[in-house]
């Protein structure tokens, strides 16, 4: 017996080495030091970094806390209290590529709705990117993972809840998936808007590449929203039974 | 005169005719006696015999069983040991497998030295699936996966009996991680548990009776879909019997 357990150990730890042999380079995510509460949605807000991964001096250091914390503020708002805003420490993807099917499933399991994360290309300029993982968008747009580039990203920050505009949204796919779709109709709407006043106007964020791809990401939230308000109208009494659709069979989002 | 009867002493009388006829009665005597005494040694060596068969059959039986147990017996104490040895190297892996640092190829790396343990690993990944972060989760799904490789009848009853509880003792996603797995590991028997599992569910509000944490409709249609996976997967493995 102990020699047949022997041998049974033997060939485990060989399957173990060779595991480990082939274990990737991809997926170099850390735990979120924070996760918060396990029963409501979550906004994950990872480190803000200098491009190269350098730590930079005190200025620079100062900045990326304030891009930072500005994010997180700003999230807060933008989700509108529906979800908690979670500082994840040290953690930050080395590539969009590490959002993979099983990134998004653990987070997804952990009712993570956003994950947040900055890359700070010119601390002088205040230029580089924002990356957003859309966890609920992944089954209708995948890969669901969004990098979008600024010029100064503390200003935009500072200038309102751009930045933040995929926080309703994401929130309203999630309560739409969840069928609750008389919460879902207003979040959707609120983050359309955001989103749109990001894509367009003066203050535009991102290169065409992003935009593109929004608007397509765009084309689904509006299928999403009319199908919510046409099952909201369903309940006797909805607030949405008064909305009438256009000649198309689309609805305009309640102001 | 008979057996056992004590004469009173007296004088033997001596003459021709009787002595003859005295010493044959007496030889005759004597011969019955010799053969009742042969009969009664015969009957006491069996009686004897049984009496000391009867006082040492159940020692005899003891010893006999005691012979047959022992090897069980050493057995399961090996066992024992070796678990308790297995439960002691694995302490010191326990620790960096729940690192919050830990990133997940770290994480399948750790899970893959704890799977080596085989079978006294396995609870260690169950309650990982329970209460373990992000990356410890996919690391124990793994080493679970491992060992199911080498011993898939520890990992199956383990995740059967996962399935199977329906009292709060286990988390919604414990119970995903678990259809997913009785079915990557083929576990046959699990089958009507997978169905039952699947056919009994009913809603999103009666499954949140089964569990610890209270599932979203999503979270409820992800269980769902496992459960039905599972079950098709399971039924690929034994067309027909999985009902």
């Amino acid at each position: 017996m102990l020699r047949n357990t022997v041998h049974s150990t033997w060939i485990q730890i060989a399957i173990a080495v060779a595991a480990v042999a082939c274990g990737t380079a991809h997926a170099q995510l850390t735990n979120c030091k924070d996760p918060g509460p396990p029963d409501a949605f979550k906004i994950f807000v990872d480190e803000i970094r200098l491009t190269g991964g350098s730590t930079g001096n005190a200025t620079v250091q100062d900045k990326l806390q304030s891009i930072h914390k500005f994010l997180s503020e700003n999230l807060k708002a933008s989700s509108g209290g529906n979800a908690s805003v979670r500082d994840c420490g040290k953690r930050f993807p080395n590539d969009p590529l590490d959002f993979d099917g099983t990134e998004f499933d653990g987070l997804d399991n952990q009712r993570v709705v956003l994950e947040v994360w900055g890359v700070l290309d010119d601390p002088a300029k205040g230029s580089g990117s924002l990356g957003f993982a859309l966890v609920p968008v992944r089954p209708i747009a995948p890969p669901a993972v969004y990098v979008v580039p600024g010029a100064n990203l503390l200003n935009s920050l500072r200038q309102g809840k751009q930045m933040g505009a995929f926080a309703p949204l994401v929130l309203g796919i999630r309560q739409y998936q969840n069928r609750n779709y008389a919460d879902a109709v207003p979040l959707l709407c609120a983050g359309t808007q955001q989103l749109n006043s990001v894509l367009t106007g003066p203050s535009a964020l991102g290169d065409a590449a992003f935009v593109t791809r929004q608007q397509e990401l765009m084309k689904k939230v509006k299928e999403i929203t009319d199908s919510a308000i046409r099952e909201a109208r369903k309940t006797p009494g909805s607030r949405f039974g008064l909305l009438n659709p256009t000649s198309d069979g689309t609805f305009v989002c309640p102001q | 005169m008979t057996d056992g009867e004590t004469s009173p002493r007296r004088t033997l009388e001596i003459h021709d005719s009787t002595l003859q006829l005295e010493s044959a009665a007496v030889e005759a005597r004597i011969k019955q006696i010799e053969e009742k005494l042969e009969e009664r040694n015969g009957k006491g060596a069996l009686t004897w015999i049984l009496d000391v068969l009867k006082t040492l059959l159940p020692s005899i039986v003891l010893a006999i069983l005691g012979f047959a147990l022992k090897d069980t017996v050493d057995q399961a104490l090996r066992e024992r040991e070796i678990q308790l040895a297995a439960v002691k190297e694995m302490e010191t892996l326990v620790p960096d497998f729940q690192k919050t640092d830990l990133v997940r190829a770290d994480a399948q790396a750790k899970a893959a030295q704890l799977a080596a343990f085989g079978r006294y690993s396995v609870p260690f990944f169950v309650n990982i699936l329970e209460v373990g972060n992000q990356n410890a989760g996919v690391g124990a799904e793994d080493g679970l996966r491992m060992v199911a490789r080498s011993e898939p009848q520890v990992v199956c009853a383990a995740l059967q009996s996962v399935i199977q509880n329906r009292t709060g003792l286990y988390r919604w996603q414990t119970h995903l991680s678990a259809l997913e797995i009785l079915g990557q590991a083929s576990c046959t028997k699990a089958c009507r548990d997978v169905a039952s599992v699947r056919n009994t569910m009913s809603s999103v509000d009666n499954y949140q009776k089964w569990v610890s944490s209270p599932p979203m409709q999503t979270e409820y249609d992800k269980v769902y879909k496992q459960a039905s996976d599972t079950f098709a997967q399971l039924n690929r493995v034994m067309p027909g019997d999985c009902k």
